[in-house]
């Protein structure tokens, strides 16, 4: 019941109404909403709406999958989702504490995995699963694998979906390294198993992506036709011991530095593989730089699979110089579309402004031609995206046409904001702390950006043995969508049976000029 | 092919009887199921009686520039990833009213169940309320903020945001 129906407020809304207007809104929106008054907040208590919210508008978050298995109930995942990229956007940790102490460890999608001699700990960090697997990988290596011996040197490869990986190593010689997954499902309560045990022929700039059942290793010992190194990535069933595949040549995926240059990935059915390294596209101070992407299906790596885009537009060689040095790039999961994105990370002197560099946080589509064309109109960041406005479908590593050159040419991605956040909001923000900056990312789902820095400057102190104390901090910066503009129209257009009689203030006109509001750099601890 | 436009009349709840096209009217599922259930020529008035005259003339207005548009399907929402706040041209101008009248509006096409006037109406309040903060949401629609000091504390640790740009 509202509380009186006669009321024509907001506030006074019946819930089915009320229902209808959070079905336009994202998670953040809703909160705020609900964070105005008892009666507004009570909407965001109520199960159905809840469920609504959470599954149009993070369906591929974590919490949704716990709402889903039963584990969490909708309010709750709603509020989880909220809090927790609130805590991330305004470095603003819910806690901090020592999780143990390891030699190496990898942290991907909430899961710790680490090293502490031959133990390695795998622990779900998102609370949810209590269990944390512990096992000795020696131990489980030589019950098995006698062939592999004793003085073995492991070191961690990749995580994902309860499948670890690692590198076996005994000497640099050819034919003395493996690669084993271990199902270390935390899910469960099984001990962990060896999936697979694979001897590698290289280890030369190994990388691993896997999904539950399928995993690919590659290494950059391929050759191309032009007698330069390729990636070549093979393909492991982890439930078909009898499976064979033949290895995979990725051509024209030029870059090399896994995370900088080159990003891999295993989404929803498909090797995704994206490279900002291609071959020019013009000459001289013209050349417009494109991503390289490809994708196949995941049990398929054959070229007749393969579909490429190579005309994703990334930036021409007129935005100005670019710090190679600082390129990170990576692709990410949209958790409101599932979609898969290119997120990169860019130090630039751009013109006009060629004395700053500049740290950009871009992001792009990537779209196939089998693609099922869908539109993304929403507004909330950063999936409410659409396409370029410049031509993708050309065929494959064809030479631009000159008009083509030209849309390309006056194509500005600064000016297309969904697409690039720039790291600072504000010009007095606390400047940037130089090569001191030991971690970088990008949470897609809060628009944040995550720097790990050492700070000298305010922590450092003097020992008793006299060596300077030197103090990891968080930098966050985030953004999120601006409210609408309103833009109040002459009194003329506005249709004529509107109340009449006593002066009323009419509503504004609200439009979308993507525009965002930025938060302080933080830094945490503060 | 000139048709004598059948016309229905309605009794608004402040009493106040409207003559409106048949096909106009029945936009509003609640009128078209109800004059189904009728049958035949409808001669005597039908009472709207939770919504006053202004209003309708309003409703009606949409309706009118509506009426050749597509029934909506019932379930045409169901994949609201596609959702979208964008409204044509034409309902944002219509939609410019105060805000007492925009609650009339959306309140009225609940009751008399035109689905797309709804929508477009909740569209209108939600573009009212993205990307503002619990402070200025408030201020927009005047919310009396009824939270107890305490639980007020704690909406407000809640990230400022300073500027827009």
């Amino acid at each position: 019941m509202h509380p009186n129906p006669m009321s024509r407020r907001l506030d006074h809304l019946p819930f089915d109404v009320l229902f209808l207007v959070l079905s336009y809104l994202n998670i953040e929106d809703s909160f705020h909403l609900g964070q105005t008054c008892k009666y507004l907040s009570s909407i965001l208590q109520e199960g159905k709406t809840c469920r609504r919210l959470v599954e149009t508008r993070a369906k591929f978050s974590y919490e949704h999958q716990l709402a889903n298995d039963g584990q969490l109930n909708y309010p709750e995942a709603a509020r989880r989702i909220f809090d927790r990229r609130r805590a991330f956007a305004t470095a603003n940790p819910f806690s901090a504490f020592v999780v143990g102490y390891g030699t190496s460890f990898i942290y991907h999608d909430g899961t710790l995995c680490y090293f502490d001699g031959y133990t390695i700990h795998v622990q779900d960090m998102r609370g949810c699963s209590k269990i944390s697997k512990c096992f000795n990988i020696r131990d489980m290596l030589q019950a098995s694998f006698h062939t592999i011996g004793h003085n073995v040197r492991l070191g961690l490869l990749h995580y994902n979906e309860g499948i670890l990986t690692l590198l076996a190593k005994r000497s640099e010689r050819q034919g003395d390294n493996w690669l084993i997954a271990v199902d270390t499902d935390s899910s469960s309560e099984d001990a962990p198993k060896i999936l697979a045990i694979q001897p590698l022929r290289s280890t030369y700039k190994l990388v691993v992506r896997n999904s539950k059942h399928y995993l690919y290793y590659g290494t950059f010992t391929g050759t191309g036709n032009a007698g330069h190194s390729e990636w070549i990535f093979q393909l492991v069933s982890l439930f078909n011991d009898n499976a064979q595949y033949q290895p995979l040549q990725l051509q024209n995926v030029l870059g090399s530095d896994v995370g900088s240059t080159v990003a891999f990935e295993v989404h929803q059915g498909y090797f995704y593989a994206v490279s900002n390294e291609t071959h020019f596209r013009g000459e001289g101070g013209n050349w417009i730089n494109f991503y390289h992407c490809i994708r196949f299906p995941v049990d398929n790596p054959t070229d007749g699979a393969l579909e490429v885009n190579d005309r994703v537009y990334r930036r021409k060689h007129t935005d100005g110089t670019i710090h190679d040095w600082w390129t990170d790039l990576a692709l990410k999961t949209d958790e409101h579309t599932g979609e898969l994105l290119i997120v990169e990370h860019r130090r630039e002197w751009l013109i006009p402004h060629v004395s700053e560099k500049k740290r950009t946080f871009y992001q792009q589509r990537m779209t196939f031609a089998s693609d099922v064309h869908e539109e993304h109109t929403d507004s909330g960041p950063p999936s409410h995206d659409t396409p370029l406005e410049v031509p993708v479908e050309l065929s494959p590593c064809s030479d631009l046409a000159e008009f083509e050159r030209e849309q390309y040419m006056n194509y500005d991605l600064s000016n297309k904001p969904l697409k690039s956040h720039p790291e600072y909001g504000f010009s007095d923000d606390p400047p940037h702390f130089g090569t001191s900056n030991k971690f970088r990312t990008y949470n897609l789902s809060c628009s944040t950006f995550l720097d790990i820095i050492q700070d000298t400057r305010q922590y450092s102190s003097i020992d008793p043995t006299g060596i300077t104390v030197k103090c990891l901090r968080l930098r966050v910066g985030s953004r999120s969508r601006a409210p609408l503009a309103s833009q109040k129209l002459p009194a003329e257009v506005v249709p004529s049976s509107a109340s009449k009689g006593k002066e009323k203030a009419k509503m504004p006109r609200y439009m979308d000029c993507g525009r965002y509001r930025y938060s302080r750099i933080t830094l945490w601890p503060p | 092919m000139a048709t004598d436009t059948q016309t229905i009349r309605l009794t608004t709840s402040d009493n106040v009887e409207m003559t409106v096209e048949r096909a106009v009217a029945e936009r509003s599922i609640l009128i078209k199921n109800l004059l189904e259930d009728l049958g035949g020529e409808q001669t005597e008035s039908i009472p709207v009686p939770n919504v006053a005259e202004p209003v309708m003339k309003k409703v009606i207005e949409w309706c009118e520039h509506h009426k050749k548009d597509p029934p909506t399907t019932q379930d045409d929402d169901s994949d609201s990833r596609k959702k979208s706040t964008d409204i044509d041209e034409w309902d944002q101008k219509f939609m410019q009213v105060d805000q007492e009248m925009l609650f009339e509006i959306i309140l009225a096409a609940n009751y008399l169940d035109i689905k797309a006037l709804l929508d477009v109406g909740c569209k209108t309040v939600a573009n009212m309320i993205k990307g503002k903060s619990p402070d200025e949401i408030r201020k927009t629609f005047n919310i009396q903020n009824d939270f107890t000091p305490e639980e007020e504390d704690q909406i407000r640790r809640e990230n400022e945001w300073a500027e827009d740009r």
